[in-house]
């Protein structure tokens, strides 16, 4: 009991001290009323709160289509593939055998064809008539 | 923010819908001392914050963002209202100053003096004494015992205040009172 009276004593000190650092009520009560103007009621808040929600989230999903688009739109152009045959993919392998047999026949060391070896590569015909590397490159990884 | 209070004792029930009614403010008015000295205890006795703490609670209570419904006493409900008010206050503040003011300048803030004419140095000291023990309990036990010995409110109001249970403030109560002599106690050895 003694401790608590000793504990109260401490508190009571504590409230004066408190009480010189207290601002006056009026003034803090003229602060309130200064910010309570400058603050809309609960209810009023409430009445404007979905007008703005509606315009911010217009606001958002106009930003996100306008992005959706810009970003289709700055993919790089596809090569147009459609017109590739066939017949020009079978060309195209045949150019590629022929350059393999060239390769392997080059000299290690050198890095030069090699004098021992003199053969002709057998070049396709028609390889003028060939549609562009880059499509048809595209297509061959394309067909199984 | 609604706070409603479940102990039925209001006189004030009348209040409810003039909240710009004399006999409110009058109420208002002598409750203002020990809410503020509440604010200090909910915002670690920063006298600034807790000006600011008490204005905006005033403000709220008088915008009608925080209702009294009349089932609690008013003290009991202002008393919440600023405790709401300074766990959102005080974690603002802390997370700013966590990166623009140095611990040491918080501290010098807190303890800074306006006017101690009519308190004697005794009291000073023990309040002193007092407010560094008190800073080493934990929040809920140093605001059960303010509300306790400073307000010198039963347990249940406190309870009630905090929102938590009865059993649960009189546990804090213990604990923190326990603490609370501990901590003196050996502060008073180390300076004898």
């Amino acid at each position: 009991m003694n401790e608590d009276n000793d504990l109260k004593r401490m508190f009571e000190a504590q409230r004066k001290v408190d009480e010189r650092l207290t601002p006056s009520f009026d003034d803090i009560e003229a602060k309130s009323r200064a910010a309570r103007d400058f603050t809309p009621a609960a209810s009023d808040r409430k009445s404007v709160s979905w007008p703005v929600t509606v315009a911010l989230s217009a606001i958002a999903l106009s930003l996100v289509v306008g992005l959706a688009s810009w970003i289709n739109t700055s993919r790089p152009d596809e090569p147009d593939v459609s017109s590739a045959s066939h017949a020009d993919l079978q060309k195209l392998n045949q150019v590629c055998d022929s350059l393999l047999v060239r390769i392997n026949e080059l000299d290690p060391e050198t890095m030069e064809e090699s004098s021992t070896v003199e053969q002709e590569t057998d070049w396709p015909t028609g390889t003028d008539s060939l549609i562009p590397f880059e499509t048809l490159r595209f297509n061959a990884r394309k067909s199984p | 923010m609604r706070c409603l209070f479940v102990t039925h004792t209001s006189k004030f029930i009348d209040m409810v819908g003039s909240m710009e009614s004399d006999e409110f403010r009058k109420e208002l008015a002598k409750l203002h001392k020990s809410a503020f000295g509440w604010a200090m205890v909910c915002c670690g006795r920063e006298r600034d914050l807790a000006a600011e703490v008490l204005q905006e609670a005033y403000c709220r209570i008088l915008t009608g963002d925080a209702s009294f419904a009349g089932k609690s006493e008013f003290s009991t409900w202002v008393f919440g209202v600023i405790r709401h008010v300074a766990h959102e206050e005080f974690r603002h503040q802390q997370r700013r100053r966590r990166f623009f003011q140095p611990n040491a300048q918080i501290a010098a803030q807190a303890c800074a003096v306006v006017d101690f004419d009519h308190v004697t140095i005794e009291q000073h000291e023990l309040a002193e004494q007092l407010c560094s023990a008190l800073e080493k309990l934990s929040n809920r036990q140093r605001e059960v015992l303010h509300l306790t010995f400073h307000e010198n409110m039963t347990i249940e109001q406190a309870a009630n205040i905090l929102d938590i249970t009865v059993g649960s403030a009189r546990q804090h109560y213990q604990r923190g009172k326990a603490s609370l002599r501990r901590l003196l106690v050996i502060r008073r050895e180390l300076e004898q």
